[in-house]
């Protein structure tokens, strides 16, 4: 299968195969972080994380890839894993440089930490929260039928159970934001 | 709060493109003049990202489970697989042998748990297949379980095996998704149970559900990315909430495979490579087997008794103490040293807890208490006899006086002794080895197809060499129903730490049905039994004859030499009279010989003067050296001449016995020449006429030389010739020797004759414990553990 073949298999609804096919790249990623103080827990996370970049990135009509997959997956890691140790204090491991970055590692990266700690604010929500809004702004479903389908009174409670969540989610990202922030980006 | 709500609603809208131009600009310069706006726009943004993610995650997550499982794939088929005994897993095929009711049962929860799976929409994916019931088959499903059905595997409900093909229908649920999808809770009773996947197998004839043969179980082999030593076989059950709810859990294991047992290698460690060492043949099975069992009576001469282990299962409560007790006795270093001594001294006559030639052993410390001297008893029996100490003497009479060999031994080493067969006697018994006579009752035919019969078990069977601890064996041999690797757990908690990499492999067993594995049980616990005590018995008939002829020896010797010294001292009376009366007829005194001295060192001379000529007549005959002496009162002069002769004879040194005997004919008895510095040297009496008679055995042949009335000069060389008993008594036969006393000669070569083979028998018995001695420390790794080399010993030597 070749990248491109992944790209629009992730692309369409047989992706499972696909990411199969691309944790063959973990080991690399594996190795890279064990010998740099990080554990095979801290790899396989690091990973699946790229693999939602991708994921993400390759639902993306417009997306092309400037370098192989496996250049790609291993970058993004790489350049976290390498955040990861300056945020725990490590500078003295400066991880080797690859010759070759994908041209948007910059802007992934930029985005990431905070699409990251999002992430953990969300998944601290309730399950009905996660529905909701994965509905609401993924499958763009309207907020009659997801109030139906949750069992909400109506538009009204689905959009104030909507506001609360998004609320609740902002505050937790807030405070994980206020723990993190060395590693906070800076946004121009 | 109502303001808010609209900022996150235009936000929102922004965010996700669903404003116009116009309201999209005049929202980014709000954002550029209001800061919270911005930060808001920016955690929205950040928000939405995380969304996509979480949607993302359990496709990643579910990849990642298909990716471990995928690594782990290729790996199947190779012999050592999970293997799960097919009957029983969730809700599979109703066994057999149920009551009609409970099969409708069952075959009701396998209809709800086929409803439930369809009501998923996805479903699980049925894999549906038309079998040949009469051939064995092997399936495998997408997600890699493989199922084995051996022919005739299906039965109707008469019990007869099915013929019509059957139609088989798997599901699995190996994936959390699948098993989320499925509806499948796994939940043990309260306890959430992490899953290693689920399996459903139906199989039907004509739309009826056929019965598995107990005999002819199914076997699904489930991939699992490692063995989990605490993966379970769970049976599910739907409760009535519809829940199904995971019940009775069986371990998985390595199924084992059993091989010919003839092919394994259950001696000790080193035994076969020991064996060649001594130049034997290490290639004959039949040799090595029988010189290996026969060390069983060793193991019954040295080893503690009251060892074996009852054959209940209850014994196996009381293992760890023993475990400790024994090790704590056997860690003393006395004790070995105790055991060695022992062995070499005293157990061809005593065993520490029964009677043999001896008494037992054990308690004779205590029985001599206050009685006498044990020390003195054990090394000179004979001679503390003679104290006329009581209960010496009753135990000689007792144990029909027999006499016990004296041993150097020091007082130390008897201690040494003494403590060891007081705790050899006592049930928390000693390591040595593992006792030949219980590998044998394990290393036959009627132990194939058993855990015994397997690679795996024969690596243990080494390290159970190395424990030196029967129990270990006993341990294996008696639960031949049970998976290996529970057992090597077991043995780690005896102690044995070694046995922890043996528990991690996880090894199962070979199925058994139930009875052969009890039957088994039986048979080894028989056998070994009977091959120990067949073992034990020939051992101690071997020990007692040996003990016997051992003692015969003893006394034989002590019977010639009490003759020997006696004919002797009568010689030298006669010799001494004759002198005596030669030396007063030579200074003209009348002959009055004083009665005979009892004993050349007994002779009273008290008082000097008169008996001067008689103390140095004795000073002369006893040193054997030519005397004069003049009387102060006679003036005359009495002299004896003692010359000496030297004997020769050629092939001296091929005799393995020789003797060479003076006849002074004029005193009617014979005198044993010694050998000193290599040569026969004696010196003639010159009052007598000496006959020479040399006798030799050689390769049970005897030899003998003469010559009459030697010479008293110089040497006489003697040529061997091979004779019988009839031509020495001719040969040594002269006038003046009366019968008896040339039958007294006669007799000397028979005791040569006996004495050769005596040595024989010692050389063969030294080189038979030689090359024993030398398997000892292979057979037994215990053996002399501890035992100090000589130089080394920190005991008090003699």
């Amino acid at each position: 299968m070749s990248d491109q073949e992944i790209i629009s298999q992730l692309r369409t609804g047989q992706q499972h195969k696909a990411l199969v096919k691309l944790y063959a790249h973990l080991p690399k990623v594996e190795r890279m972080v064990r010998n740099h103080s990080g554990t095979r827990a801290d790899a396989k996370d690091l990973f699946q994380d790229a693999l939602i970049i991708l994921l993400g990135k390759a639902k993306d009509e417009g997306f092309t890839l400037s370098c192989s997959i496996s250049t790609y997956l291993y970058a993004i890691c790489r350049n976290r894993w390498q955040e990861e140790l300056r945020r725990r204090g490590r500078f003295t491991q400066e991880l080797e440089a690859l010759p070759e970055e994908p041209n948007d590692l910059g802007a992934v990266l930029a985005d990431e930490q905070n699409i990251s700690l999002a992430e953990r604010a969300l998944q601290a929500l309730g399950d009905k929260c996660q529905e909701l809004l994965k509905r609401f702004y993924l499958l763009k479903e309207p907020l009659l039928t997801i109030a139906k389908s949750i069992g909400l009174a109506g538009e009204g409670a689905a959009k104030t159970r909507k506001y609360k969540c998004l609320e609740e989610a902002r505050k937790r990202y807030r405070s994980l934001l206020a723990q993190g922030s060395v590693a906070q980006p800076q946004h121009p | 709060m109502r303001d808010e709500l609209n900022l996150i609603e235009l936000a929102d809208r922004y965010l996700r493109g669903e404003m116009n131009a116009t309201d999209s600009a005049a929202f980014e310069v709000r954002m550029r003049t209001n800061a919270e706006l911005r930060e808001l726009a920016e955690d929205q943004r950040a928000l939405l990202g995380g969304i996509k993610r979480l949607a993302l995650r359990p496709a990643v997550n579910k990849a990642y489970r298909s990716y471990k499982f995928g690594k782990w794939l290729p790996r199947i088929g190779g012999a050592v697989v999970i293997a799960v005994l097919a009957v029983g897993a969730w809700m599979l095929v109703k066994e057999s042998g149920h009551s009609a009711e409970a099969a409708s049962d069952a075959s009701g929860q396998v209809e709800q748990l086929l409803a439930l799976s369809d009501t998923t929409g996805t479903g699980l994916p049925a894999l549906v297949m038309m079998i040949d019931p009469k051939k064995d088959t092997t399936m495998i499903t997408p997600n890699g379980l493989v199922v084995d059905i051996p022919k005739g595997a299906f039965i109707d409900e008469a019990g007869k095996a099915i013929t019509k093909p059957v139609r088989v229908t798997m599901l699995e649920a190996i994936d959390g998704v699948d098993i989320m999808k499925a509806g499948l809770i796994t939940m043990s009773g309260d306890t959430l149970l992490e899953t290693g996947g689920m399996f459903y197998i139906d199989a039907q004839v004509d739309g009826k559900r056929v019965s598995i043969d107990p005999t002819k179980p199914l076997t699904v082999m489930v991939p699992s990315e490692q063995a989990d030593p605490r993966m379970m076989l769970y049976e599910g059950v739907m409760t009535e909430e519809g829940v199904v709810d995971w019940r009775n859990p069986k371990p998985l294991s390595h199924t084992l495979i059993p091989v010919d047992i003839t092919t394994l290698d259950f001696y000790p460690p080193g035994y076969l490579a020991k064996v060649a060492e001594l130049e034997k043949d290490a290639t004959d099975k039949r040799y090595t087997d029988s010189l290996y069992w026969s060390f069983s009576g060793e193991y019954a001469r040295y080893a503690f008794q009251g060892e074996a282990a009852p054959a209940d299962s209850s014994w196996t409560d009381s293992l760890t103490d023993k475990a400790f007790a024994r090790s704590a006795d056997a860690n003393s270093h006395g004790h070995m040293k105790g055991a060695f001594l022992f062995a070499t001294n005293c157990s061809s006559c005593h065993r520490p807890e029964r009677d043999l030639t001896g008494p037992a052993l054990n308690g004779a410390r205590q029985r001599w208490e206050g009685r006498g001297d044990i020390y003195a008893w054990i090394k000179n029996s004979s001679a503390y006899l003679k104290t006329g100490n009581h209960y010496a003497n009753e135990l000689f009479r007792k144990w029909n006086k027999s006499v016990m060999t004296p041993h150097d031994l020091s007082d130390a080493e008897i201690d040494q002794i003494l403590r060891y067969v007081d705790m050899a006697s006592s049930p928390s018994s000693g390591l040595m080895g593992i006792d030949p006579a219980k590998v044998q009752a394990i290393w036959n035919e009627r132990f194939n197809g058993t855990n015994i019969a397997t690679r795996e078990f024969a690596e243990r069977m080494h390290a159970v060499h190395r424990t030196c601890d029967n129990q270990v064996l006993e341990l294996y041999a008696n639960n031949l129903d049970k998976d290996l690797s529970q057992l090597d757990s077991m043995v780690v908690h005896m102690g044995h730490g070694a046995f922890a990499s043996f528990a991690l492999r996880n090894d199962g067993r070979v199925d058994l049905p139930a009875h052969a594995a009890e039957r088994l049980r039986n048979v080894y616990a028989e056998w070994s039994q009977r091959y120990a005590e067949v073992a034990r018995r020939t051992q101690e008939e071997f020990d007692q004859k040996e003990a016997q002829a051992d003692q015969q020896a003893f006394q034989r010797q002590i019977d010639r030499q009490v003759k020997d010294s006696q004919q002797d001292s009568e010689r030298f009376n006669k010799e001494f009279n004759a002198n005596l009366r030669s030396v007063y007829q030579q200074l003209g005194y009348p002959m009055t010989p004083p009665a005979p001295p009892r004993s050349a060192f007994a002779v009273p001379i008290t008082n000097p003067g008169w008996w001067n000529v008689d103390k140095a007549v004795l000073a002369a005959t006893t040193s054997r050296s030519s005397m004069s002496y003049t009387d102060d009162r006679s003036g005359k002069t009495a002299t004896l001449t003692y010359t000496p002769v030297t004997i020769e004879m050629a092939d001296k040194d091929s005799f393995s016995e020789l003797r060479v005997y003076l006849i002074p004919q004029e005193l009617n008895s014979y005198q044993r020449v010694m050998e000193t510095n290599g040569g026969f040297t004696e010196k003639l009496n010159a009052l007598f006429q000496y006959d020479l008679v040399c006798m030799g055995w050689k390769e049970g042949q005897l030899y003998a030389a003469s010559r009459q009335d030697i010479s008293a000069t110089g040497s006489i060389t003697l040529s061997m010739e091979p004779t019988d008993e009839e031509s020495l008594r001719r040969m040594v036969r002269t006038p003046q020797m009366t019968a008896s006393l040339v039958s007294d000669l006669v007799e000397q070569s028979r005791h040569l004759e006996w004495l050769e083979l005596e040595a024989k028998r010692q050389q063969a018995k030294a080189k038979r414990e030689e090359f024993r001695s030398a398997l000892m420390a292979v057979v037994f790794p215990c053996w002399g553990e501890g035992v100090p080399a000589a130089e080394e010993s920190p005991y008090p030597s003699h």
